[in-house]
This record gives structure tokens, C-alpha cells and sequence, in this order.
């Protein structure tokens, strides 16, 4: 289904107190609109605004907001100025468009003053209305929130209402389980996974029924049982320790703006000189990664032929004595020589004398090794071929072997310089730094830590599985002895079956939406990209890793700049978008903070473009709406659907203030 | 042009047994998934049983293949690679039992399936020093005298 918003009613939320309506025009041809505000004005609380009315929750806050101790959802003035067991409520209303029909969302929350000045929340209540057979349709239950994932499902949610400065680092720390993430929540295979996880179920309550069972049976049961709860708490704990892992990941990439943005110029290029040696550091490991890879592949290729060399030379030695004796002459046909003996005749005609005949029959003896000749002296030119190469053994791997040492050494001076500069930072008078660099050194080891955990755990839930094989096997074996088992087997052998069906489902269906993502991913990136020639294509492998392939041949993922990163992430966004087969507004916060003019520039007169017919929302700050991106935004843009953020006096509450009204 | 070889089979194979280490599907202990730690990540199956069969070879220990598994095609080999199963029946029996290569295959079987043993005790020794000491293996093979006599034969006879 497609949608676009045409209105947003704010009362009571955040910054916003009262009422304030954003009115949105609607034009095929001008798709966008334009929210300006300053940092901290309420952008990002406009889109929190929009998420928590379709969904419930505020996606785009931050770390400390987020916490149940932050500030409230409703707007603290109005809340302050609550007498006791007075009421108030913050509520925001969309009003949608969508190919059948008018849609209004509203959710709201109350709050409530108690005699002893307590502040009580309700839930926030939500209501849809939408026409069913033209008629105007109010839903208030539990269900509700299914008319909205039917427009645009919550887990797709991040595809569409875009944080721009998320979106630039998505790919600069992104990682291959975000891109499966990505790529599984929009291949929407939850349909798979129920079914799984119901067959799952199924097959523990199929064995638990069993009844009149021989020892060996029951023995087999109960070990597939244990091993089946400990696949399912081993799961549940690489769940919990990835989760802790990424919320370390988030304070650490904190820690490294704040030390990369501080106002003391000495820390502020420390940083930037660390990311730079961190990133040659990470080339320079690829790099050793690949000449070793090299070693170890030449080492495999030439080692039969050291081994094997007696046998090569003296396989080479017993052809050459045979062409040499002329045992090995041109290969010719035996039946050749038998049609001459039996027609006696030669080839020009003449009869052939008992001479000729005595010397073609002593020659047909020796054709059972003409058959040969041709095989032998391939034979005798490869094994040359093979020496020519193991001649060169000791001059190509000490080759390797030099480059590899030499890459050590570069990467050893990085690392020394790495710790110099980080003793540098310790040594700084600002206790907050010292404290910064102390916990960003702790949490890069926690998180090695917690990355050779979830390598453990994966490696044990490997061998559980490989175990619980082997138990179903003997499970299926002890229930072949007996007769009376035959329905309990045949139940169980469809259960597995079924099992084998869906993952083999999931499979496929993933392979396929990896490589539609790779395509439309490439697709979009040829599209948005300023220096078209200088990327040859994308490409994401079978365990999802993004490699940005230059012309000549390296990997630049990690050489990007801000704006590239940018147009990367929108290209996977938008490929994304595209596979979801969703139509939905884009809304993106501060798209081009942090990006160069040239890219800028570049953004803004090709997005508009290649979301044509998609309802475009910027929300800016006024650095990043400068003239010319004024000037390239303005074929797009209706003069109505440009929205300015005005702060009060003291920057307490915030105004919509719609241009041209 | 194409070269015929005489009966070549279509696959060669190994035990059940090395499964396990010849299969990419096999993750844990593949030897040639890409992601193996080994020195034979990313690398065939069939560069995998070229060289256990040399290391067989090189030990001389030769066993039968329970549970073969045909999984190599011959196709897939290069000439060099042929020449090196070939070469341990001719330096035997001489250039005519090129007139049936299928049990000169097998033969090969027979020595890369007690090379993979070897292999394995390697590895388990040598654990991700492995590298490093086939390639000081190597090395002092290539510097033994009567290794050196050969290569001087061979080489110059070739540049002549």
C-alpha cells in the first residue's frame, strides 16, 4: 500500500506545547519538504513524534532521554503547572493518504497529578481510522497496531525514517550482522521462522507423549531434550551478549567523537591522527591477510612437486629414453597399417614386397606404444614445466616471505604510535579526557572480549547441533525396532522434512534478496554518485561482507568520505526500501551535516530526483541549508511545505512556523 | 587441442572419513572453507588431495579408501596436477600403463588417504605454526644435494 502524510497535528509533545499543526502539499512533481530548525530545536522530536504515534516508541533520541529517568513525553511546562489531581496529555495525530482512502492515526498518553503531587501515566492509547466500504471505520483495540504494521511494518520502520547521521556511519562501523539484519528484516520471513518454531515445539510434545518406551529410547529422548534446552539458553545467551556488545560499541563511538570534536585542539588532532593510523592499520591487516593467504596457497600448489620430485624426474627420464630409442615414432593408426598388410598394397599404388611387408609388421608391433606418443610427450613437457617452477621455489616465497615481513614492520610502528598517542591523551590536564581515553581503552578490550565470547558460544551451539544429529539418529533407529512406533516415526520424519523445507527456504529466499540488495545497491550508487568512474561496484558476499571495489581493484570501504558514506548508506536504504515493496515517505534527520560542499550539492539535486513520486521530508539545521542547497531544492519544493523551528527566549518550548501562511 | 587421456575416470575420491575436511558444508573443520584457519582456506578439493597423496607418497605409506566418496572430477585437474598421479605408476612400471590410467587414479587414492593421516598429525602438531614448517620442509628438501643434481639435469636439459 502506498502512503504519503498530508497533516501532523502536535499537542503537549516534548518542546511542543499546545497545538501545533504541520499542513503538507501534496505535488507530483515538487516531492519535497523542508523542516529548518537549530541543533536541539525539536527536529529529531518531530520525527520521535511520528514514530511514537504509529508505533510507541521514540527511535531517534538520545542515550540519555532514553533512559526511564529522562525527560517525560508530555511537555514538562504544562506538567509543572498542573495543580494536584489535575489532568493533561500530550497526543500527536497523522493524517494519511494512501491509495485506498484517507487515513487518521492518533495516539495519546495521559498524565495525572495526585494529591501528593505524583505524576501518574496511563498507556498511550491508540486510534486508527480508516474507510472499510466507504465507510469511515474507528479502531481503538488491541489490534490497532496491525493496521499500522499493514501500512508500514514497525521492523521496516528504520528504512524510511532515516537518522542522517546514522545513516553515514551505517557503513564506516558497520558490521556483516547488521547487513543480515537489514536484509532479513526485509526478506519477511517471519512467516518461516513461526512455522519453525511451531514444528519445534511440535516434535518436543510428539516425544514427550510417548508412551511404553524401551530404556534406549527413553535415554535418547531425554539427551536429545537437554541438548535442546542447551541450544535454546546458549542462543539467548549470544542474544544478550551482542546486545551488550553494541551498546558498548555505542559508547565507544561516543567516546570517539567526543575526543575527535573537543575544544582542546591538541586531543581534537590526536583523534584524528589515531583514525587515520586505525584505518592504514586495518589496510595493512587486509593486506597481511592477503600475502599470507598467497604463501600459504603457493606453499600448497608447489608442494606436490617437491614431494613427488624422484617420481617426476624419473617418470621424465623413461619417456625420453623411449623417443630416444624411437620406441615413441608418430602416433599412427594400427588399423592403418593392418588395411596396407591385408590389401598389400602401398599408399601410391605398388604392391608391397616381402621386404616392406617384414619392416610394417615389426613396426605394428611396436604401435601398442605409438598409441602413446602423443600423451608422452605432453607428459614430458609438463614434468619440464613442473621443474621450471620448482626452480623458482626459494626466489618467490622469499619474496612473500619479505613482503609479509615489511608489512609487520609497518604495522608495528602504527601500533607503537597508536600507544603513544593514547599515553598522549592520558597526560592531558583535563580529567574528563584522561577519564574518556581510560574507558575507551576498557571497552575496546570488553568488546574483544565479548566478540571471542560469541565466537565460543557460536562454536558450542555448532557441536550441540552436530550432537542432537546424531541422537536424532539413533532416536530414529531405536523407534525402527519396534513396530508399534511406526506413527510416532513417520510423524517425527515429517517434522524434519518440513524442518529441512524451511531452512532450506530460508536459503534461497536470502541468497535471492542479497543479490537483488547487491544490484539495486549498485544500481543506486551508480545513480548518486559524483565520481562515477572511480567505482568499479559493490559487492556483498555470502557472509555479507560490503566490499566497495575501486577501478583498480582494491577495497575502499574503509577510504570513504563522509558524503560517500552518505550516498552509500541512502543507495542500501533505498535498495532496501525498494525490496520491502513498501511505499512510504522518507524522512531524514540532518542529511548533510558533516558533508562537503561538492557532495552537498551533488545530494540535493540528484535525491529528489531518484525519489521521485516518494514523499521526501528534510529536517535541517540552517548550516546545512545553505544558498545553493537552497537554490537546488527549490525546483522540488513547494513554498508552503517549507517549515521553520522557532525557539522561545529561553529555548524551553518550540513553534512551527509554516512559510507562506 | 585437447588431450585425451587413455581410461581416465571421472572422479577420483576419498574415505568417509576426511568428508569432513574435504566439504565446504562441513564449517567447523573444512579444511578449505574459506573462513578455515588453515593453510587450506579458500582453496579446491582437489588441491587438498594432490597434496595429502604426494605427502603419502613422500612417507610411502599407501592404505585402501573405505566408503569412498567420488567427489573430485578428474576434468577439474590440471595437466601438472595429472602428471603428478600419473608419475608415481611410470617411474614403476614404465610408460605403458598410461594405456590404462583408471587404476593409476586409484592408486593415487590410496596414498592421498594415508597422506591425509599424516597431514592431520602435521596440523595437530604444528597448529598454526603448520606454514612455517612445511615450508622449512620444503626447503630442506629443495636443498638436498641429490634434489639439486636432478633440478641442474632438468633445468639445463630444458634450456638446451
Amino acid at each position: 500500500m502506498k502512503f504519503s502524510i498530508s497533516f501532523i497535528k502536535i499537542k503537549n509533545f516534548r518542546q511542543y506545547r499546545g497545538t501545533h499543526t504541520l499542513n503538507f502539499l501534496k505535488d507530483p512533481n515538487k516531492n519535497v519538504i523542508i523542516i529548518l530548525g537549530k541543533n536541539g530545536a525539536g527536529k529529531s522530536n518531530l520525527l520521535n513524534a511520528i514514530t511514537w504515534c504509529l508505533y510507541g516508541i521514540e527511535v531517534h533520541k538520545d542515550q540519555e532521554t532514553n533512559d526511564i529517568n529522562g525527560m517525560p513525553l508530555i511537555n514538562t511546562t504544562e506538567i509543572s503547572s498542573l495543580n494536584n489531581n489535575g489532568k493533561i496529555c500530550a497526543e500527536v495525530t497523522i493524517h494519511l493518504d494512501t491509495d485506498i482512502g484517507p487515513w487518521t492515526i492518533k495516539r495519546e498518553i495521559k498524565g495525572e497529578k495526585d494529591s501528593f503531587g505524583k505524576i501518574n501515566y496511563s498507556d498511550s492509547k491508540l486510534t486508527v481510522i480508516h474507510q472499510v466500504g466507504g465507510q469511515d471505520k474507528i479502531d481503538t483495540d488491541q489490534s490497532t497496531q496491525f493496521l499500522i504494521n499493514n501500512l508500514l511494518p514497525e521492523a521496516l520502520k528504520k528504512f524510511f525514517f532515516i537518522d542522517g547521521e546514522q545513516l553515514r556511519e551505517f557503513f564506516k562501523e558497520s558490521t556483516p550482522e547488521k547487513i543480515l539484519e537489514a536484509i532479513d528484516i526485509v526478506s519477511q520471513l517471519d512467516l518461516v521462522y513461526r512455522a519453525r518454531e511451531h514444528l519445534q515445539h511440535y516434535e518436543r510434545h510428539i516425544r514427550k507423549n510417548v508412551k511404553d518406551t524401551t530404556p534406549q529410547l527413553k535415554e535418547v529422548q531425554s539427551k536429545i531434550q537437554i541438548v535442546q534446552d542447551q541450544i535454546s539458553i546458549l542462543k539467548s545467551q549470544i542474544e544478550k551478549e551482542k546486545e551488550e556488545k553494541n551498546k558498548n560499541e555505542i559508547e565507544l563511538n561516543k567516546i570517539k567523537d567526543y575526543l575527535k570534536n573537543n575544544s582542546v585542539q591538541k586531543i581534537s588532532l590526536l583523534q584524528t591522527e589515531r583514525e587515520e593510523l586505525e584505518k592504514d592499520k586495518k589496510n595493512l591487516e587486509s593486506h597481511l591477510g592477503n600475502r599470507e593467504h598467497d604463501r600459504n596457497s603457493y606453499l600448497i600448489d608447489i608442494a606436490p612437486y617437491i614431494y613427488l620430485y624422484k617420481d617426476l624426474y624419473s617418470s621424465y627420464n623413461l619417456i625420453t629414453e623411449q623417443i630416444e630409442k624411437g620406441e615413441l615414432p608418430p602416433k599412427i593408426k594400427e588399423t592403418f597399417i593392418r588395411e596396407l598388410l591385408e590389401k598389400g598394397n602401398c599408399i601410391c599404388g605398388n604392391p608391397l614386397d616381402e621386404h616392406s611387408k617384414n619392416i610394417l609388421r615389426e613396426y605394428q608391433k611396436r604401435l601398442s606404444l605409438s598409441e602413446l606418443s602423443e600423451v608422452s610427450i605432453i607428459g614430458k613437457t609438463t614434468i619440464s614445466e613442473i621443474f621450471e617452477d620448482i626452480s623458482k621455489f626459494p626466489e618467490k616465497i622469499n619474496e612473500i616471505n619479505k613482503d609479509i615481513e615489511n608489512i609487520k614492520s609497518e604495522l608495528e610502528q602504527k601500533q607503537r604510535r597508536l600507544e603513544q598517542i593514547s599515553k598522549e591523551i592520558k597526560n592531558a590536564d583535563i580529567d574528563e579526557i584522561k577519564r574518556n581515553e581510560e574507558r575507551r581503552d576498557e571497552l575496546i578490550s570488553i568488546i574483544s572480549r565479548e566478540n571471542h565470547n560469541i565466537l565460543i558460544i557460536e562454536n558450542q551451539i555448532r557441536l550441540c547441533n552436530e550432537e542432537l544429529d546424531k541422537l536424532k539418529n539413533r532416536e530414529v533407529i531405536e523407534l525402527s525396532k519396534n513396530k508399534k512406533y511406526s506413527g510416532l516415526k513417520k510423524k517425527l520424519d515429517l517434522v524434519k522434512e518440513t524442518l529441512k523445507i524451511l531452512s532450506d527456504t530460508e536459503d534461497i529466499i536470502k541468497t535471492k534478496i542479497r543479490k537483488q540488495v547487491e544490484d539495486n545497491l549498485n544500481s543506486n550508487f551508480k545513480t548518486l554518485i559524483r565520481k562515477k568512474e572511480a567505482f568499479k561496484n559493490i559487492s556483498i558476499n555470502e557472509n555479507y561482507d560490503v566490499r566497495v571495489n575501486h577501478v583498480h581493484g582494491y577495497n575502499v570501504i574503509n577510504d570513504l568520505s563522509a558524503g560517500e558514506y552518505m550516498i552509500l548508506g541512502i543507495s542500501f536504504m533505498s535498495a532496501l526500501m525498494n525490496i520491502s515493496g513498501f511505499q512510504a515517505p522518507v524522512i531524514i534527520d540532518t542529511p548533510l551535516g558533516k558533508i562537503d560542499d561538492e557532495h552537498r550539492e551533488y545530494i540535493t539535486s540528484e535525491l529528489p530526483k531518484f525519489l521521485k513520486g516518494t514523499q521526501l521530508i528534510l529536517l535541517v539545521t540552517p548550516t546545512e541549508y545553505d544558498e545553493k542547497v537552497k537554490l537546488n531544492l527549490q525546483e522540488y519544493l513547494i513554498p508552503k511545505n517549507f517549515f521553520e523551528i522557532i525557539e522561545n527566549s529561553d529555548k524551553t518550548e518550540s513553534m512551527v512556523k509554516q512559510h507562506g501562511t | 587441442m585437447v588431450l585425451k587421456h587413455n581410461n581416465e575416470p571421472r572422479d577420483i575420491g576419498y574415505g568417509k572419513e576426511f568428508a569432513e575436511y574435504f566439504q565446504k558444508e562441513f564449517k567447523g573443520t573444512s579444511l578449505i572453507h574459506p573462513d578455515s584457519k588453515t593453510i587450506f582456506a579458500g582453496k579446491r578439493q582437489k588441491d587438498l588431495f594432490i597434496f595429502a597423496m604426494a605427502l603419502g607418497r613422500y612417507s610411502n605409506q599407501k592404505s585402501a579408501v573405505k566408503n569412498k566418496q567420488n567427489n573430485i572430477p578428474v576434468q577439474a585437474l590440471s595437466e601438472s596436477q595429472k602428471w603428478t598421479i600419473l608419475s608415481l605408476s611410470i617411474s614403476n612400471k614404465g610408460i605403458i600403463c598410461l594405456k590404462d590410467e583408471a587404476p593409476l587414479y586409484e592408486l593415487s587414492e590410496q596414498y592421498a588417504n594415508e597422506g591425509m593421516k599424516i597431514l592431520k598429525s602435521h596440523m595437530d602438531k604444528w597448529g598454526s605454526n603448520y606454514p612455517k614448517a612445511l615450508e622449512a620442509d620444503l626447503k630442506e628438501i629443495f636443498e638436498n644435494p641429490d634434489f639439486q643434481a636432478i633440478l641442474k639435469k632438468m633445468v639445463i636439459s630444458d634450456n638446451i
